[in-house]
């Protein structure tokens, strides 16, 4: 591996990212009622070097690996779900994650990186998608572990798997009627949807179509979450209250606000400068990501990035949405932001993987064509 | 074509984050001063801190009205099980309905509640709506705490709710300081009472600082002196995290308590008074009842202490117990004895004086010249004719100290009809009769001095000298308040002065009038007032062994009713310290009612005064 294959660029997009995540973090985890700082940072700069190793470790192995692996991945994917399913630790109402020791692992994160691979692998396999029937197994691979986490149940994560799977079949070719038709039919099974939703998340879809016209009792009931967050980021206005003078933050009404509201702590105090550098910086990593998808003659690659990117953008857009209310609220996190291991190491993941389609551009072309 | 839908991808997740800046922008840039108030007014609270309202106190620091603890009976409609109000019951010995009774009352509460929010909010909303909302409403209200019995006494059972919660589900206690008055219904119309600011009259009240439903003081000196009393709220403004901890303390001002009022009462001899009324008026009351004539009314007593003219006792019967006062309210207002009534003041009906008027009539002619020590008139039980302005005995020829002695009304007949209704009734506002003293209390009433001015004004007719007789002996138009007899009897006790009374202790004195006459002339009248007590109208009163002086009255009333029973004058003789005026109502002869009240009253309270054995 030579270092001057590496895109510095991409990497410094990611470390300013996580820099901010760090800082926003620290504020959000002062305990009032301790008056001191609860353990998060450290924790989470801990988290950061894991994946970080993971993240280099994986850069040895040529990603053509997991192409050949692709499938045998995604098994073992499933079989980790429905484990989950089974022995899984129950945390409000939920059952996401698997203990491990001393750390438990959310496996819907993991899922995430697998079905974008296999679907990579599948979509290689088959360059021409003309008829109906091509699409057929690539929605198969989606569905399946889809509907096991609906059971968890993770709405959000789940849902994430849609744009994914349309992502990938626009970046492989899939004709654009069948796109077309494919939101088509997706938007007309929402309503249907609905009626299978559980009554806390139905509550919450409530919530996100009334928010502008609450009752007080609403405010201080089901909406609370949301309401409580939009005013961390109002009230951060332009410049924002200054790191570490959030009240909104710091006096606990912002629920989970290290981990899926981060974003709210990070609108209140750095105002709505800080939330367009954030976002400026999610777009550039973005943008760095999906160039290279294009410059890339490889369709592996090119969908592995394709399918990472657009999930993290997803991520990124659905958790600032619900913090800001215009998105139904989700336990997805902010990808490089939020604490939390196992979405800092699924991250990680993703981001090795197209690291390493963007080193290993020249070397597979001429390899495989 | 790829680089194509890459790039329509890269178009999609911009148009993404478009919509989140704008949403952001919003948020933040447009709105954001809305939602800056919005964190700040969860954020902050202003508490009020009330301030403790000063005690109203007597002379040597006895409590009359204090704020102490006080502990409701809380109840939450939505929590009682049967269990926990089958206990309450029990605890509190009470019945059933008694029990359904409070909680009509809450139940009342709540949806009178529950209309005035309709009204407020959902007037223009459908009847659908309106019904829909109140029994939400409804449900709401009965799951917070309500006002089920007010200042519970028994503290066993409100110790058993404060430690044992679990087993009196929807109950609970509230501490709150409650006025108290612990010498019951002594001095009632004096103190005054508290009650609420409703909201009819909050406007007048909101300036000065009281929120809806404080407690206000009204009548007597809790509202005369409100403003010293009361003191004034604290405030402390603080930051409150998300579950209502407060934080961090922003601003605290201190409340700042109210001021003691101390009175220049003596509650003992308060007490003592009021209590020789109270048995005075009873023995009254039997005794009429036993020759079956009319019953008597009220009483007053008034002691004032003749050095400084502070008020030792003003006492008024019937009383009621202060905090009674709202819940007996209307009861009261139908008493023929019209017990809310302060009447040493003035009353309802301010009464004639009587005979004790006579002393002034004497010091008139005195002063005037009109008569001297020897000179006499001559009675014969009667002035000119047989039945007509009568005597109560024959007395001959009789002079002025035996006149007063005796209560010889022809001599003041004679006397009044020399001196002309001009003299007489300008002697009698020198010594202040018909106009107000001037004492701390709310509601005093000047009476009436008649001259023929005023007949000609109010009745349209010429003053005859019988108008002239009836005003030297007390009767007639005349007025007069046990206070202001009282305080006359001061001046005859002292060199004349007529000092205003005071209740307030630390007030500052003010000199008031003063009567002026010659010293010989006082000696006479006071000579002749112990002679009323040693061989005069009052001499199987007892008032002798207190060494008092004074003079008798029985105020004649017509229309078939009993005499006012009076007695004014002062104690101890030789170094006068009290001067007094009793008024028993409609109770017979001043010397066989009201001399034995006097009595009673002095040799109750002589104990306090040094060289007054």
């Amino acid at each position: 591996m030579k270092l001057d294959r590496l895109d510095w660029f991409f990497l410094i997009l990611v470390f300013l990212i996580l820099t901010v995540g760090v800082v926003d973090i620290w504020s959000a985890s002062y305990q009032i009622n301790q008056g001191s700082y609860a353990s998060y940072p450290m924790k989470q700069l801990f988290w950061i070097s894991f994946s970080g190793a993971i993240f280099v470790g994986l850069l040895f192995i040529p990603y053509l690996k997991f192409y050949q692996r692709a499938y045998f991945l995604y098994a073992c994917g499933i079989a980790l779900l429905i484990l989950t399913i089974v022995i899984g630790k129950t945390v409000n109402g939920s059952r996401r994650w698997i203990a491990l020791g001393p750390f438990s692992m959310q496996t819907s994160e993991v899922m995430k990186i697998l079905i974008v691979i296999a679907l990579a692998r599948y979509l290689k396999d088959r360059p021409r998608l003309d008829r109906w029937q091509d699409l057929l197994p690539a929605l198969g691979i989606t569905f399946l572990p889809m509907i096991i986490i609906l059971r968890q149940p993770d709405l959000g994560t789940a849902m994430l798997f849609i744009p994914i799977l349309f992502a990938m079949l626009l970046a492989a070719g899939a004709r654009v009627s069948h796109l077309i038709l494919l939101i088509v039919i997706g938007i007309n099974c929402l309503p249907v949807g609905y009626f299978f939703l559980k009554p806390y998340q139905k509550a919450r879809l409530r919530t996100f179509i009334s928010l502008g016209d609450l009752s007080a009792s609403q405010r201080m009931g089901e909406a609370y979450q949301a309401y409580q967050s939009q005013i961390g980021v109002g009230s951060g206005g332009m410049l924002g209250k200054g790191w570490g003078k959030g009240t909104q933050n710091r006096l606990n009404f912002v629920p989970e606000r290290h981990n899926d509201f981060i974003f709210s702590v990070h609108c209140e105090e750095f105002g709505f400068l800080g939330a367009m550098i954030l976002l400026g910086l999610y777009f550039l990593l973005f943008l760095s990501g999906l160039s290279s998808a294009s410059s890339s003659r490889e369709m592996f690659g090119r969908l592995v990035i394709v399918g990472t990117i657009t999930m993290m953008a997803m991520q990124v857009c659905i958790n600032v949405g619900m913090t800001i209310g215009i998105f139904p609220i989700t336990g997805l996190t902010l990808p490089l932001v939020s604490y939390g291991g196992s979405s800092m190491v699924t991250t990680f993941i993703g981001l090795s993987l197209i690291m390493g389609v963007k080193m290993r551009k020249s070397m597979i072309r001429s390899v495989l064509a | 074509m790829i680089r194509l839908r890459i790039h329509l991808l890269i178009a999609m997740i911009g148009l993404c984050f478009v919509v989140l800046l704008s949403r952001l922008f919003y948020l933040q840039i447009l709105s954001g001063a809305d939602y800056v108030d919005e964190a700040f007014s969860r954020i902050q609270r202003s508490i009020p801190i009330d301030p403790l309202r000063g005690a109203i106190l007597d002379r040597h620091g006895e409590v009359l009205a204090r704020n102490e603890p006080g502990f409701d009976l809380m109840v939450i409609p939505a929590r009682v099980t049967p269990e926990s109000r089958a206990r309450v019951l029990q605890r509190m010995d009470i019945e059933e309905k008694d029990f359904e009774l409070g909680m009509d009352e809450v139940r009342k509460v709540i949806s009178r509640e529950v209309r005035r929010e309709i009204r407020y909010r959902y007037r223009e909303r459908t009847l659908s709506v309106q019904k829909r909302v109140s029994r939400r409403l409804e449900r709401q209200l009965r799951g917070r705490s309500w006002l089920l019995f007010p200042d519970l006494d028994n503290e066993l059972f409100r110790k058993e709710i404060f430690i044992d919660k679990d087993q009196f589900p929807g109950f609970e206690i509230r501490a709150r300081p409650i006025r108290r008055y612990p010498a019951g219904s002594t001095l009632c119309h004096v103190i005054g009472s508290m009650s609420k600011i409703f909201k009819e009259e909050y406007e007048k009240f909101r300036d000065r600082g009281y929120f809806l439903n404080d407690l206000i003081g009204r009548g007597g000196l809790e509202g005369l002196h409100e403003e010293l009393l009361k003191g004034h709220r604290g405030l402390r403004v603080v930051e409150r995290d998300s579950r209502g901890v407060i934080q961090k303390h922003l601003f605290y001002e201190p409340p700042a308590d109210g001021h003691d009022l101390r009175l220049s009462i003596d509650l003992g001899i308060q007490q003592c008074s009021e209590n020789a009324l109270d048995e005075g008026l009873a023995d009254a009351r039997r005794r009429a009842q036993r020759l079956g004539t009319t019953p008597p009314g009220g009483g007053s007593v008034v002691v004032l202490s003749v050095p400084d003219g502070h008020v030792l006792a003003i006492a008024s019967s019937p009383r009621f117990g202060i905090s009674e006062r709202r819940r007996r309210y209307t009861e009261m207002l139908e008493d023929p004895l019209h017990p809310l009534i302060h009447r040493p003041v003035g009353g309802y009906r301010v009464p004639p004086p009587g005979s004790v008027f006579k002393i002034l009539t004497g010091i008139a002619g005195l002063e005037t010249g009109k008569i001297d020590k020897l000179s006499t008139y001559h009675c014969r039980g009667y002035m000119h004719r047989p039945g007509v302005f009568k005597c109560l005995g024959r007395h001959g020829d009789i002079s002025l100290i035996r006149a007063i002695e005796k209560s010889c009304n022809v001599y003041f007949y004679h006397l009044g009809e020399e001196l002309g209704p001009t003299v007489l009734s300008s002697w009698a506002r020198a010594a202040g009769f018909g106009e107000r003293t001037g004492i701390d209390l709310p509601g005093e009433l000047a009476g009436l001095v008649p001259d023929p001015a005023w007949k000609k004004e109010v009745y349209g007719k010429t003053w005859f000298p019988a108008d002239s007789r009836y005003l030297a002996i007390g009767q007639g138009a005349l007025e007069t308040t046990p206070l202001q007899v009282a305080r006359f009897m001061v001046a005859v006790a002292s060199d004349g002065r007529l000092p205003i009374p005071k209740l307030v202790h630390d007030s500052v004195p003010e000199t008031g009038l003063r009567l002026a006459m010659r010293p010989e002339n006082l000696r006479l009248i006071r000579e002749s007032m112990f002679r009323v007590v040693e061989s005069g109208t009052a001499r199987r009163s007892g008032l002798s062994s207190v060494r008092a002086a004074g003079k008798t009255g029985s105020a004649e009333l017509g229309g078939g009713q009993e005499t006012h029973a009076w007695f004014a004058g002062y104690a101890p003789v030789d170094n006068p310290k009290v001067a007094f005026a009793v008024l028993l109502e409609n109770s017979g002869h001043g010397g066989d009612v009201a001399a034995p009240v006097a009595a009673k009253i002095l040799r109750g309270i002589r104990d306090k005064f040094a060289g007054w054995k």
